[in-house]
């Protein structure tokens, strides 16, 4: 594949975990929102090295996760870049390798891996019960949550347009 | 009494965590293994149609989808008293071949390849993937990706997407192949054999060759003495999608021999206080406590237990493999925990001579894809092996398909009494009196749980990505007094 592509907003998490799927459906959202140009959207359950085949050849990569810092209140939403990267709930795989392993991996053997790499992550409360809803709280701020994240996402391709990249 | 703390478990579990116990004289006195379990899976199941779960349940798990679809779609067709079409249950294996592959190659590189080639106490900072494309080259480390994602597209392609499966339906699968995919699929079939061939090649070349390596397998404290579990066929040869589930005991001899319907006459579940996780054990045994040998109840379904469990492979490189590690390891059964990472290479090879062969069988690109729904739904099992142990998909019906009742054992449940044996006896083995609790010594006793390839339903909820190992050693009084991490 040699096409250099834009950016990708890749949305991450599982969809019968309750919370835990909150990424997912803000993927969904902003996808049919449109409002991301020259975005495309893809969506996975795990990190780890399968996460290259996805990323390749994007300028941009914007990751949307949960998270469980403890450090604030659900709803809260955390951004970062890898450099200063903190684990969130999905993007490692304890079945494979962590995200930024996964990283290094990519770059070792020769894949296009984008040169501006975001993570927005969304603090919950994680609940191992099975389920396909929200929590009161979380849906009770999810418009909040959608234009935080919407946001950080244009402040991010801001970032990115005024980079070279790799 | 002191504690020692391995929380969390590096490179496998998130949330799994090791309590070691030690006697005053420093000695270890006991080991738990403590993971957290989803809940609600009945309740979350109850009424569905039962058609809908084998979609469902891929949700649960994103390490092994297409495990649960394959024992939910079976388990669906049982409730609706239907057979597939030979070619549906044609197309679910191959799809189940490439599976395989998939998360065999992953384990073996990502996972248990840093213990033996980049060594069990090499600073911690190397022992990972990377660690290993650094001793064996980045040409191979391509060659694991292109291989892996080979193995996405085979089930993507029949499976419609490769952790979103919807290939299974009651009485058959919704998609057929037609000439040209099959084409395409043989080939990469031939890839999956010859880069299995290389995987036990490097498996020789590393460990086998490797007299302190071999001799950690047969002598180190890794060996429990089981009884082993895996699904049969009719010729008693390994079958990861459909057969009898056979039970052999410790000297390898067959104890039970059993439809997928009677497994409840023959595993039974406990609980245990201190675990979110059940136990299983053979009922007909009944439970003994966490104690190996001929009498226990305790067994273990890896791919050792499968190859123990079985008169062969299906396949002929495999079956020449298979023999190769008996007559290597002093003949059957085997227990050396450590040799499941061999069985699996073995399993490897199996599943990519499969997937070859099924994509050259002539029927792979029919046309019947369903078998008729003729009868009233109510009851159904359905059982395969994944690829980490024998997986138990049970739904109860009312009279339109609508789910009342479901019950799961999934593959790693089966070993949770193995594998907390298995940490005791290398803690035992590795922690004493007198000896500095290294970063090494702790990730020679989380070998033996690596060794299982453990996955819990809650795999695809993890933090944190780099999982510090964290050991704690405590006075009996419950004070810290050392600590020892890594990151």
């Amino acid at each position: 594949m040699n096409e250099e592509k834009n950016i990708l907003i890749l949305g991450i998490g599982n969809e019968v975990l309750g919370d835990e799927s909150l990424a997912l459906r803000l993927t969904v959202d902003l996808q049919q929102s449109d409002s991301i140009n020259g975005a495309d959207y893809q969506q996975l359950y795990l990190g780890g090295l399968s996460i290259l085949e996805c990323i390749e050849g994007y300028k941009t990569l914007i990751v949307l996760d949960t998270t469980h810092t403890q450090e604030e209140k659900p709803g809260h939403v955390f951004g970062m870049s890898v450099n200063n990267f903190k684990e969130t709930l999905h993007l490692s795989s304890t079945h494979d390798v962590p995200f930024l392993t996964a990283l290094e991996v990519g770059t070792k053997l020769g894949f296009r891996i984008p040169g501006n790499i975001f993570v927005i992550a969304v603090e919950i409360e994680p609940d191992l019960t099975l389920g396909t809803s929200l929590s009161s709280n979380i849906e009770n701020q999810y418009d909040t949550i959608l234009s935080n994240v919407h946001k950080l996402i244009q402040q991010y391709v801001s970032i990115s347009k005024s980079r070279t990249f790799k | 009494m002191k504690q020692v703390t391995i929380d969390p478990i590096t490179r496998l579990e998130g949330h799994g965590k090791i309590e070691i116990f030690l006697k005053d004289d420093g000695e270890v006195e006991n080991v738990y293994f403590q993971v957290p379990e989803l809940r609600g899976f009945e309740k979350f199941c109850e009424g569905r149609p039962v058609e809908e779960l084998a979609q469902i349940v891929t949700k649960i798990c994103g390490v092994c989808p297409g495990c649960h679809h394959m024992a939910s779609g079976k388990a669906a067709d049982a409730v609706y008293g239907v057979e597939p079409t030979s070619t549906a249950k044609k197309i679910r294996e191959l799809f189940y071949m490439a599976h395989f592959v998939h998360s065999h190659i992953a384990h073996f590189y990502a996972l248990a390849a840093p213990d033996f080639v980049v060594g069990p106490t090499a600073p911690a900072a190397e022992r990972n993937v990377l660690g290993v494309i650094n001793k064996v080259g980045v040409d191979i480390g391509t060659e694991v990706i292109k291989q892996r994602r080979i193995a996405q597209e085979i089930q993507a392609l029949l499976g419609g997407h490769q952790t979103h499966v919807v290939l299974n339906i009651p009485g058959g699968v919704r998609k057929g192949l037609t000439e040209e995919e099959r084409k395409d699929v043989e080939e990469k079939a031939k890839g999956f054999v010859e880069f299995s061939k290389f995987s036990l090649k490097i498996f020789d070349d590393v460990v086998l060759n490797n007299k302190e390596y071999v001799d950690i397998i047969l002598n180190g404290p890794y060996a429990l003495t089981l009884h082993s579990m895996g699904l049969v066929d009719d010729n008693n040869k390994v079958n990861f999608y459909d057969g009898k589930v056979r039970v052999v005991d410790t000297n390898g001899e067959e104890l039970y021999k059993y439809a997928p319907n009677e497994y409840t006459e023959f595993v039974e579940e406990r609980v245990e206080p201190w675990s979110y996780l059940k136990f299983p054990f053979l009922k007909k045994k009944g439970w003994k406590g966490f104690v190996d040998g001929q009498d226990s109840g305790v067994y273990h379904a890896t791919p050792l237990s499968r190859l123990n469990a079985s008169d062969g492979m299906a396949t002929p490189l495999a079956q020449a493999e298979y023999e190769r590690m008996y007559d290597t390891l002093g003949g059957k059964p085997v227990h050396a925990t450590l040799a499941m990472h061999w069985a699996r290479l073995i399993e490897l090879l199996y599943s990519a001579e499969r997937a070859l062969e099924l994509a050259t069988d002539p029927e792979i690109t029919g046309t019947d894809l369903r078998a008729p729904l003729d009868k009233t739904p109510s009851e159904g099992v359905g059982i395969v092996e994944a690829q980490r142990g024998t997986l138990t998909h049970h739904y109860v019906t009312d009279d339109k398909g609508i789910v009342q009742k479901a019950n799961l054992i999934v593959g790693t449940t089966n070993n949770n009494a193995a594998i907390c044996m298995s940490l005791k006896k290398a803690a035992q083995g590795l922690i004493k009196k007198g000896v500095e609790v290294t970063d090494g010594i702790l990730n020679m006793v989380e070998m033996a749980f690596r060794a299982y390839d453990p996955c819990f339903s809650c795999a695809t909820h993890h933090r944190p990505g780099e999982m510090p190992l964290i050991l704690n050693i405590r006075d009996k009084d419950g004070n810290l007094i050392d600590t020892v991490s890594r990151k």
